[in-house]
């Protein structure tokens, strides 16, 4: 097959197409700068005015205490401190799996979704006076926040969160059990 | 298929509704910002860090381009962003997937229901990314786009 001899114009007709993809480039990249700049300032205007910590030193308290401002957060240290106390209740809000492998010693097992259920069948198990404290796998694990959320709203006011969780408490080897599921 | 792809009343329609959809998402989580935060933290793939910095600009990308895409003013770019944030999305759901893990998926409310993550968001994403890239390419081959 013999191809078509080369004419003069097909050059000119190579750099057209060739300027217009580079035409075409400019353009979007152009595009894309502007919708940038308009999403940063305004976003860096609203954690300005909104005064929201971009650099948190630790994202996971912060978050939890912006999202839950009423329930108080205690490190491992804190709830060592009071944990060994009469008028405290320690709640592990994971799963009956979860805790019969390994919870908090003395700690009480309520599971957060049979709790959000039916938070009447676990109402014996409080006393107003008690100091609640209610842990689950630490990191980004919500299941404490929500049994809290829940007991604040049933007009308990001694309610903590132990944020660092089982693990972290496991980790330091202070005073933990196993029973058989 | 090609010549309905490529229609101006279907790309229209496309515009219109993924500009809505991304103007909607993006109010919704500026809103819930703490929220939205603890979620894109329980993906466990940005360094500790940057979950917060992540977290709160994303939501103004997602409306200033779902505006741009509403208003037919820089499409091409308001696309492109789209697609590129839908793929990075996508991934996220893909890689939570991978680990078993299932939880409320940050995107946005469905007849005031949050989606868990799972395969249905994966197929759903895709969908939306076939439209955003379909208005895209449709920039790149009509001069008379804005």
């Amino acid at each position: 097959m013999r191809s078509r001899p080369y004419q003069k114009n097909d050059n000119v007709r190579i750099l057209k197409v060739f300027s217009s993809i580079i035409f075409k480039m400019k353009k979007i990249l152009f595009e894309i700068f502007i919708i940038s700049f308009i999403s940063l300032l305004i976003g860096f205007s609203y954690a300005f005015f909104k005064k929201i910590d971009l650099f948190p030193e630790s994202t996971e308290v912060y978050l939890f205490s912006k999202k839950y401002p009423e329930i108080r957060l205690l490190n491992t240290g804190e709830v060592l401190k009071i944990y060994k106390r009469e008028n405290v209740l320690i709640i592990d809000a994971r799963d009956r799996i979860s805790y019969s492998q390994g919870h908090i010693k003395g700690a009480i097992n309520i599971p957060y979704d049979e709790f959000e259920l039916y938070p009447e069948f676990f109402l014996d198990l409080f006393k107003n006076d008690k100091q609640l404290i209610i842990y689950c796998e630490g990191g980004y694990c919500e299941q404490s926040f929500i049994v809290a959320e829940r007991l604040l709203k049933m007009g308990f006011k001694n309610v903590h969160v132990y944020i660092d969780g089982y693990p972290e408490w496991e980790k330091k080897g202070l005073p933990h059990e196993k029973v058989p599921f | 298929m090609k010549k309905f792809l490529f229609n101006k009343v279907w790309i229209r329609i496309l515009q219109i509704f993924l500009g809505i959809l991304f103007i909607y998402s993006g109010i919704l989580k500026i809103l819930n910002l703490f929220e939205f935060s603890l979620t894109v933290a329980k993906y466990g793939i940005l360094p500790e860090k940057l979950i917060n910095l992540f977290s709160t600009l994303l939501p103004f990308f997602e409306l200033i381009s779902g505006f741009f895409l509403l208003s037919g003013f820089f499409i091409q770019g308001a696309s492109l962003i789209i697609s590129f944030m839908l793929s990075i999305f996508t991934i996220a759901i893909i890689f939570v997937i991978s680990k078993g893990a299932s939880f409320e998926c940050g995107c946005f409310e469905i007849f005031g229901k949050e989606p868990k993550t799972g395969i249905f968001l994966v197929i759903r994403n895709f969908f939306l990314l076939a439209f955003s890239l379909n208005v895209f390419f449709y920039g790149i081959k009509n001069k008379d786009c804005l």
